[in-house]
C-alpha cells in the first residue's frame, strides 16, 4: 500500500535481503496471529461440522452491531478530528490544556464510564432527567470514550503537516473552511481513516458496556453462546464470523481508498502560525473542546469519586501493587506491541504484500472481543503443552502468554498509526537518502523512524493506555495473586460495589494520565520544523549527511 | 535537547522501573507445582503442615480473602488465588490439562459447578466432615463439588405500592396484575438462567416458557443493569417489583450513603412460594481440581469452608446463608430476614437445563 520506490532494480544481495525480510515479517505476523488462528480453527471446524451455534439468530445482532459501529464511528471521528483541528489551528482560552487533555477519555475504561453514567442518571439520582441507558446509552458512552483515537491520529498528522501547502492555499485566497477541506483534511486522511478504523474495531469488540446496557451486539452473542449455552465451539464460530466480517469491511475500505497519495513538494518545515481567536468564537471553541472531555471523562470519574466519598469507603490496601502490576504489564506489552508494529511497518515498506497482509490480518485480533483472543492464546498454549514444549501455566510463562496476547490484540492499533506516520516519508526523501549511500537499515533508523516518531509515540501511548484498561485477557491469563487496576475495578463493579470500584478506576485514569501528558507534549514539540530549527533556513534536513547517523541527536 | 530524546529517556526509565517491579510478582507466580517448600514460613497459630493451596476463584468478594487468611492462620497453608469468570477459569483449566496448578475451584452458581464436573475437571472427594455439613441437594450426586453457602432469589417490592401477599409467589411476576411493573436484569445473567432452569426441572419446558413470556410482558423497562440497579429502580418508582438475590438489599441497608439506606427502607423482600415448592436458592460451591498437585490441602480448604468457623465468616462476609439451615449464620441482619423454606430441588438440574433456559429466554424475547 505504501509507496515503495526502492523495490525496482535492486542488486541481487538486496533481493536476498528483501526475501529474508519478507519471510521474517510473515513469521512475525504468524506469531502475533496464532491466537486468532486458534479461534478461527475452532470456529471454522465447527462450521464445517454443520454447527449452527445454538440456532443463534445472526441477522438481528448484525444489524445492532452495524448500527452501533456506524453511529459511534461517525460521531467519535467527527468529534476527535474536529477538536484536533481546533487545538492545532487556533489559540483560544484553554487551548494549550485541551491540546493534552483531549486524550483523557482514553484513560477511562468504557465499562466503568458506563457504570458511572448509568449511576448518575438512574432514577432518583442527580442527573436523572435523561437516563443513559439502552442502545442510546451504549452509543453515547462509546462515542465519548473512543473519540480520542481520532483526536490523537489527526493531531499526529497535523503536527507533521507541511506548512507550505497551507500557505500556498492561503496565498491563493482560500478561506479557513476551504483550506481545511481542500488541504488539511485530505493530507490528514490516512491518519483519520486509521483513527476511524480503531474506533470501529473497538466498538465491534466492546463487551462490558454493551452487555451492561442490554444491547445485543455480536460480541454479546458470542459471549452468550459461551456463557449461557456453555458452547465454546459455537462461540468460536460466531467470533470467526465476526472477524471475517471485519476483515471484509477493511478490504472494502482499502479498495475504496484508492491510490491517492500525498507527497509534500518541499521539505521546508515550519510551525504553522496558530490563529488567535477573538470574540465569541473563542468561547465556542473552548466549549466544543470542553464538552466531550466533560462527558467522556470528567463527569463520570468525578461522579464515581463523589459516590465513593458519600459511601465512605476507603481504597483497598492492595491498590499500589495493582498499580505497579498494571504499569509493568502495560510497559512490557506496549513495548512488545510497538516493536512488532515497527517491524511490520518497516517490512511493509519493502513489500507491498507484507504491508497489506500486516494491516489487514492484525485487524482480526483487534476486532474480536478481548476474551476471544485470550481464549485463542490459551488454546494455542494448550497445543504447545500437548506437544510437550511447555509445562504448567504459571509464573513467568503465564505473564509471557498474557503479554503476547496483548500484542495479538493491539498490534493493529499501533501498526495503523505507525504506517500513517511512515507515509509522510516521501519517495524523494528516501531517494535522497539512497543517493547519499544509506543502506536500508540506516534509512529506516535515520530517516523513516524520526519522521514517524510522533505517530509511533501516539501509537505507544494508545497501546500503553489500552493495556492498563484491558480486562478480559488479563483476567483470564494472569498468574496467581496478580491483580491489576482493571481486574480490581472489575471485581468490585461485578460485585455491584460501584463505590469501591471508583478508586482503581480513577487510578487507571491517573496511570493513563501521566504518559498521556508526557507524550502529548512530545507530540506537540516534535514537529519537524521544531526539530530542524537549528539548521540554516531552507536547508533540507537530508542535505546534511551527518544527521544520517542514527546515534546523532537530531537538532543538536 | 530534543523532545523525542526526552520521550525515549522517560520510556527507558519507565521500563527499568517496571522490570524492577517485575521480580516480586514473578516470584509470586512461580513454582505452582511445589507442594512443600513454599510455605516454610507457615507457623502461625495452627501451624500444622504448611504448604500451599492454589485456588481458582470465580467469586469476586474481598471477604473471601479474610476466609482464606483465617484458613492460613489455622493450618499454616498459604492460599494463592486467581480470580476470574467461571467459564474463563474452566477454559484455563482445560488448556492446562494435567499440568494445571489448580487445587480448588470455587464458583457461584450450581450450573457452573455442574459444567466443571461434566467437563471432567474435578475429582470426587468425600470426607465425613463434608458429608455432615452439606445437605445432599447442595452437592454433586457423585461428590465432585459441594455448596458452601446459599443465596435466595427473591422478589423485592415497593412497600408503598405492593402488599406482601401480592408477591407471595414467583407466578405473581407473570400475572396480569403486574403489567408494566416488573424490573429484572438481562437474561444472560446466570442467576436468571439458573432460576428458569429450576423452573423447567419442576414444571417442564412449556410452563417455564409461559412464565418467562408472562414476565417479559410485564416489564416496566427493558432489562438492563445488575441486581442493585433493579432495587434502586423499585425505590425510585420506575417499577414496583424486581427479581433479585437477597443479599444486595442488606448491603444497601448497611451503606454509609443515605440514598442507599433510603432504598433499603422503601424496598422489602418477599421469599416466594413458601406454601408451594419453596424459594429458589443457588449456591457458591467448591470442588477439588482433577489434577490438584496439593490434593490434601485442597480437601482441608473445602472442609474449612463448611466448618462452623468458615460458615460464619462467609455468612458475615457476603450476607449469604450457611449451607445447612442448621448452622447458625452469626449474622443478625441476615437472620432478621426470617426463616424461609428453600426449594429442595437438586442443584445439578441448574446445569442440565441452562441451555434450554437460555433458548426459552431467546424465544420469548427477554433480552
Amino acid at each position: 500500500m505504501s509507496a515503495v520506490p526502492q523495490r525496482r532494480a535492486v542488486p541481487s544481495g538486496a533481493a536476498l535481503m528483501g526475501a529474508m525480510v519478507r519471510v521474517a515479517a510473515w513469521g512475525l505476523l504468524a506469531l502475533v496471529l496464532l491466537p486468532v488462528a486458534a479461534v478461527m480453527a475452532g470456529g471454522l471446524s465447527a462450521i464445517a461440522a454443520g454447527g449452527d451455534a445454538g440456532g443463534t439468530d445472526l441477522l438481528r445482532p448484525s444489524m445492532v452491531s452495524l448500527a452501533l459501529v456506524a453511529i459511534v464511528t461517525v460521531l467519535a471521528t467527527a468529534i476527535g478530528a474536529g477538536t484536533a483541528v481546533l487545538v492545532a489551528g487556533w489559540r483560544f482560552p484553554g487551548s494549550e490544556v485541551f491540546s493534552c487533555a483531549m486524550v483523557l477519555p482514553l484513560a477511562a475504561p468504557a465499562y466503568i464510564v458506563a457504570f458511572a453514567w448509568a449511576d448518575l442518571t438512574a432514577p432518583g439520582r442527580m442527573l436523572d432527567i435523561l437516563p443513559v441507558s439502552g442502545f442510546g446509552g451504549a452509543a453515547f458512552v462509546l462515542t465519548f470514550t473512543l473519540f480520542p483515537y481520532a483526536y490523537l491520529a489527526t493531531r499526529a498528522a497535523l503536527a507533521t503537516q507541511s506548512v507550505c501547502a497551507l500557505e500556498a492555499a492561503r496565498t491563493l485566497g482560500a478561506g479557513t473552511g476551504r483550506r481545511l477541506g481542500a488541504v488539511v483534511l485530505p493530507m490528514a486522511r490516512p491518519a483519520l481513516v486509521a483513527g476511524a478504523a480503531l474506533i470501529a474495531m473497538e466498538t465491534a469488540a466492546e463487551y462490558g458496556t454493551v452487555s451492561y446496557f442490554g444491547v445485543r451486539t455480536w460480541s454479546v452473542e458470542i459471549l452468550r453462546e459461551w456463557l449461557a449455552f456453555g458452547d465454546r465451539a459455537g462461540a468460536m464460530q460466531l467470533a470467526s464470523l465476526l472477524m471475517l466480517a471485519a476483515f471484509a469491511a477493511l478490504l472494502v475500505e482499502r479498495s475504496a481508498r484508492g491510490r491517492a497519495r500525498v507527497a509534500g513538494g518541499s521539505h521546508r518545515w515550519r510551525t504553522p502560525e496558530r490563529t488567535e481567536r477573538v470574540g465569541p468564537w473563542r468561547w465556542v471553541a473552548s466549549a466544543a473542546c470542553a464538552a466531550p472531555l466533560l462527558l467522556g471523562f470528567v463527569i463520570p470519574i468525578a461522579g464515581l469519586l463523589y459516590r465513593a466519598s458519600i459511601a465512605g469507603v476507603s481504597p483497598a490496601a492492595d491498590l499500589p501493587s495493582a498499580l505497579l502490576n498494571s504499569l509493568t504489564l502495560a510497559t512490557l506489552g506496549g513495548g512488545l506491541t510497538i516493536m512488532f508494529g515497527l517491524a511490520l511497518a518497516a517490512a511493509g515498506r519493502r513489500s507491498a504484500g507484507v504491508a497489506r497482509g500486516g494491516s489487514l490480518l492484525t485487524a482480526l485480533g483487534y476486532s474480536a472481543p478481548g476474551v476471544v483472543v485470550a481464549l485463542g492464546a490459551l488454546t494455542a498454549f494448550g497445543w504447545a503443552r500437548e506437544a510437550g514444549w511447555v509445562g504448567g501455566f504459571v509464573g513467568a510463562l503465564a505473564l509471557g502468554v498474557l503479554v503476547w496476547s496483548y500484542a495479538t490484540r493491539f498490534t493493529a492499533a499501533g501498526l495503523g498509526q505507525i504506517e500513517a506516520g511512515l507515509q509522510r516519508v516521501t519517495p524523494s526523501l528516501s531517494g535522497a537518502a539512497r543517493t547519499l549511500g544509506a543502506g536500508a537499515a540506516r534509512r529506516f533508523f535515520a530517516v523513516d523512524l524520526p519522521i514517524a516518531a510522533p505517530a509511533t509515540m501516539a501509537a505507544a501511548l494508545m497501546v500503553f493506555v489500552e493495556i492498563v484498561k484491558e480486562l478480559p485477557a488479563t483476567l483470564l491469563l494472569r498468574p496467581f495473586d496478580f491483580d491489576t487496576l482493571a481486574t480490581r475495578a472489575y471485581g468490585f463493579a461485578s460485585d455491584e460495589r460501584l463505590a469501591q470500584a471508583a478508586f482503581p478506576a480513577a487510578l487507571i485514569a491517573l496511570a493513563g494520565l501521566v504518559p498521556v501528558v508526557a507524550l502529548s507534549r512530545a507530540l506537540g514539540l516534535s514537529r519537524p520544523g521544531t526539530r530542524t530549527g537549528a539548521l540554516p533556513a531552507g536547508q533540507p534536513t537530508l542535505a546534511r549527511p551527518r544527521t544520517l547517523d542514527p546515534l546523532a541527536t537530531p537538532g543538536e | 535537547m530534543s523532545a523525542i530524546g526526552m520521550g525515549f529517556r522517560a520510556a527507558a526509565a519507565a521500563l527499568v522501573l517496571a522490570l524492577a517491579a517485575c521480580a516480586p510478582s514473578g516470584q509470586g507466580g512461580s513454582g505452582g507445582q511445589a507442594t512443600g517448600g513454599g510455605g516454610g514460613d507457615a507457623a502461625a497459630a495452627g501451624g500444622a503442615s504448611g504448604g500451599v493451596v492454589n485456588v481458582y476463584n470465580a467469586r469476586h468478594y474481598d471477604s473471601d480473602r479474610q476466609v482464606f487468611d483465617q484458613f492460613t492462620a489455622r493450618t499454616g497453608i498459604q492460599v494463592r488465588q486467581i480470580q476470574g469468570n467461571a467459564e474463563q477459569l474452566q477454559a484455563r483449566l482445560e488448556a492446562e490439562g494435567a499440568d494445571s496448578p489448580a487445587d480448588v475451584v470455587i464458583t457461584v452458581d450450581a450450573g457452573n459447578l455442574w459444567r466443571l464436573e461434566a467437563a471432567g475437571l474435578l475429582q470426587p472427594v468425600t470426607t465425613p466432615a463434608l458429608e455432615a455439613a452439606v445437605p445432599a441437594t447442595l452437592r454433586s450426586n457423585d461428590w465432585f463439588w459441594y455448596g458452601f453457602s446459599r443465596r435466595a432469589r427473591v422478589i423485592a417490592y415497593d412497600r408503598q405500592d405492593v402488599r406482601p401477599e401480592q408477591v407471595a409467589t414467583y407466578d405473581s411476576l407473570a400475572s396480569p396484575a403486574m403489567r408494566g411493573r416488573v424490573c429484572v436484569r438481562p437474561a444472560s445473567n446466570v442467576y436468571n438462567l439458573s432460576f428458569l432452569a429450576a423452573l423447567i426441572e419442576r414444571r417442564g419446558e412449556d410452563q417455564a416458557r409461559t412464565w418467562a413470556a408472562g414476565v417479559t410482558g410485564n416489564f416496566a423497562r427493558r432489562p438492563e443493569g445488575n441486581d442493585t440497579d433493579q432495587l434502586r429502580a423499585v425505590a425510585a418508582g420506575v417499577c414496583d417489583v424486581a427479581l433479585v438475590n437477597h443479599y444486595y438489599l442488606l448491603r444497601l441497608a448497611r451503606s454509609q450513603d443515605p440514598a442507599d439506606r433510603a432504598v433499603a427502607q422503601r424496598v422489602a423482600l418477599s421469599f416466594p412460594d413458601q406454601n408451594a415448592s419453596g424459594t429458589h436458592i443457588n449456591i457458591s460451591g467448591a470442588g477439588v481440581a482433577r489434577h490438584a498437585p496439593n490434593r490434601d490441602n485442597a480437601v482441608r480448604l473445602l472442609e474449612f469452608l463448611v466448618s462452623a468457623e468458615g460458615q460464619t465468616l462467609l455468612a458475615r462476609g457476603n450476607d449469604e446463608y450457611p449451607a445447612s439451615p442448621a448452622t447458625p449464620s452469626g449474622n443478625p441482619e441476615l437472620d432478621a430476614l426470617g426463616n424461609f423454606t428453600a426449594d429442595p430441588i437438586e442443584m445439578s438440574a441448574y446445569g442440565r437445563n441452562q441451555a434450554t433456559a437460555a433458548a426459552i429466554f431467546n424465544e420469548v424475547g427477554w433480552p
